[in-house]
């Protein structure tokens, strides 16, 4: 009897090896390989990036050796998270942190302090996140910095809601937003809506294969009775990155809501990060949103107006997206 | 690297089915406990390596025992921090409860069920941006309990010895979905927000059922007393041997070396 019980133990064990249980050896080839392992088996836009994850295995690998010091590990293995194109990702060694700038090659050009200068008639309302004051008697206008109070938004929400019929039309300026809390978007996009409605759907990587995703998860506004009854323009740049991609995809296609400015950075979806054998941090991307119509926003979310600002009227006082909406 | 574990784990399973012979009978025993510890961890849904570190475990714990059968009660709380490197350490928390009710089948050999209820829960330090800043395992499980007494040294002043061993056989476990730090069952729900609504009922329900195949929970013990007239001590290794196999998986090996206090009322 107890023999059987030692070789069914025996069994289960024989069973339970696993290749995880080996580690990644800590030399140059070894950190790389796990590097590119945990992207190839958790990125979640390979298909939708075309990349090749062999291609850039073979050829990164072949410029490292394990006489490669750790300067050209980082650049080699920094040159494969550029590759990705995706200004979530990251590498970090503990001295210096690598990410794709979304906003390279565009002049994203925006002032906040011209805004205010120029622009905002009397009184300037200054919170952590929020910049906020009057237009003109029908405008109002908010600046979202970022997505991490969302008690900023309710106040600013009652705020013109008590100035009462004056206001008809609110300019909400995400540009340069580099996003923050999700939640908080979804709360600040609920905030434009009058009723529950199908904002969109997130959707997980949940294995190894490049196509293992989950079930998309249908996201609803929250039906907050705290909420805009004006009609909204929301600003964006190429800098309105993440959450503020999110806020953009939410509100397109709302018939009370026009987007001016320019294509956002994208940037639809949440990290992990990960450890590799020397004690350097890799992360990548691993799940996604689609708006209501089934449309990424990785890449960006492109505005109904497309307005860009140019230095000359920068340096003269004048922002053009601000100008459209103003118009609008 | 596999293969000299997995030597450890079968001896120290053996030597706690076939060796040692005796204990005091008829005893209730409390006993409080707190001692160093060494734990390596691989956790693979954020770590490609073993990582190794210090820390402490406490022990609480009640025995009742008698000719026929010994009632075991014990919880445990493990609390180390594993890595150096201020982007890649962890801490690791784990506390357990563990209930055993053993049937003597032989002279001074009992056996019997086991239920234990437990978890690992990991703290990452150094990591802002990244959604996997926890992770966890958590087991609910019944399995196989052990223990074989026996005494050591000269027949004046024995030290009396005790080996014990455990293992679940079926176990409800809880862990993270693949890339998310909730359970499947969280991304379940038909109406998805980002908060963390029905985040508790999610995880109490979004557990599975795992048997030995992909859960393995071994705990090994050997343990020597000494005592004047009912109040003692007792010095305990313990060796605990954790791995979850399933699409990310965990290992993890625990070495503890726990001083006890104890209290004994003899019947």
């Amino acid at each position: 009897m107890r023999i059987r019980f030692l070789s069914l133990l025996c069994l289960l064990f024989c069973m339970s090896c696993n290749e995880d249980f080996i580690s990644e050896k800590d030399t140059p080839i070894g950190v790389f390989n796990a590097m590119w392992q945990f992207i190839d088996e958790n990125y979640v836009f390979i298909d939708l990036k075309n990349l090749d994850m062999e291609e850039l295995k073979n050829t990164y690998s072949s410029q490292l050796s394990d006489s490669s010091s750790d300067d050209e590990l980082f650049q080699v293995c920094s040159n494969l998270l550029l590759d990705l194109k995706d200004g979530h990702c990251f590498l970090d060694n503990g001295n210096s942190t690598v990410r794709f700038d979304t906003g390279e090659g565009f002049n994203s050009l925006f002032d906040l302090e011209l805004i205010k200068q120029n622009y905002i008639q009397g009184e300037v309302i200054e919170y952590e996140y929020i910049t906020t004051g009057n237009i003109n008697e029908s405008t109002g206008y908010i600046h979202l910095s970022e997505f991490e109070n969302v008690d900023e938004i309710r106040k600013a929400i009652t705020d013109f809601n008590q100035l009462g019929s004056t206001i008809d039309k609110i300019i909400f300026d995400i540009r340069n937003n580099s996003g923050g809390d999700p939640q908080i978007a979804l709360t600040t996009a609920s905030s434009f809506m009058e009723r529950e409605i199908f904002l969109g759907q997130i959707i997980h990587k949940d294995g190894k294969a490049h196509d293992d995703f989950t079930d998309p998860i249908d996201i609803f506004s929250e039906g907050l009775p705290l909420r805009f009854e004006e009609d909204a323009r929301i600003l964006t740049n190429r800098n309105s990155f993440s959450a503020s991609s999110y806020l953009a995809g939410m509100l397109q296609h709302r018939d009370n809501v026009k987007i001016i400015g320019e294509t956002t950075g994208g940037g639809g979806g949440d990290v992990v990060s990960y450890e590799l054998p020397n004690g350097w941090v890799v992360a990548v991307t691993v799940n996604f949103f689609l708006d209501a119509m089934g449309t990424h926003i990785e890449n960006g979310v492109e505005p109904d107006i497309s307005v860009i600002n140019t230095i000359d009227n920068i340096a003269v006082g004048i922002d053009d997206i601000l100008v459209e909406a103003i118009n609008q | 690297m596999y293969l000299p574990y997995m030597k450890n784990i079968f001896l120290t399973t053996f030597f706690s089915i076939f060796i040692g012979t005796a204990i005091a009978q008829n005893t209730n025993s409390l006993w409080i406990g707190l001692s160093p510890t060494v734990q390596t961890t691989k956790e693979t849904r954020y770590t490609s390596t073993f990582r190794s570190g210090l820390g402490y475990v406490g022990t609480l714990g009640y025995s009742s025992v008698n000719e026929k059968r010994t009632i075991f009660f014990e919880t445990e709380f493990t609390s180390t921090t594993l890595g150096s490197s201020n982007i890649s350490s962890t801490r690791n928390l784990q506390p357990n409860i563990q209930f055993s009710y053993l049937f003597q089948k032989a002279e001074k050999v009992n056996f019997g069920p086991d239920l234990q209820i437990g978890s690992l829960l990991q703290f990452r330090n150094g990591i802002t941006s990244s959604n996997n800043k926890i992770s966890y395992l958590i087991w609910n499980s019944l399995g196989l309990s052990m223990n074989k007494s026996f005494l050591l040294g000269s027949s004046e002043r024995p030290i009396p010895i005790i080996l014990t061993a455990s293992l679940p056989l079926l176990s409800y476990l809880i862990r993270p979905s693949y890339s998310f730090p909730f359970t499947d069952r969280f991304l379940e729900q038909e109406n998805y927000n980002f908060d963390l609504d029905n985040l508790s009922s999610s995880i109490i329900k979004g557990g599975k059922i795992r048997t030995l195949n992909s859960f393995i929970h071994l705990k090994f013990g050997v343990e020597a007393y000494r005592f004047k007239k009912n109040l003692g001590g007792s010095l305990k290794y313990q060796f605990n041997y954790l791995s979850y196999l399933k699409q990310k998986s965990l290992f993890q090996f625990t070495h503890q070396l726990i001083f006890t206090f104890i209290i004994n009322n003899r019947k």
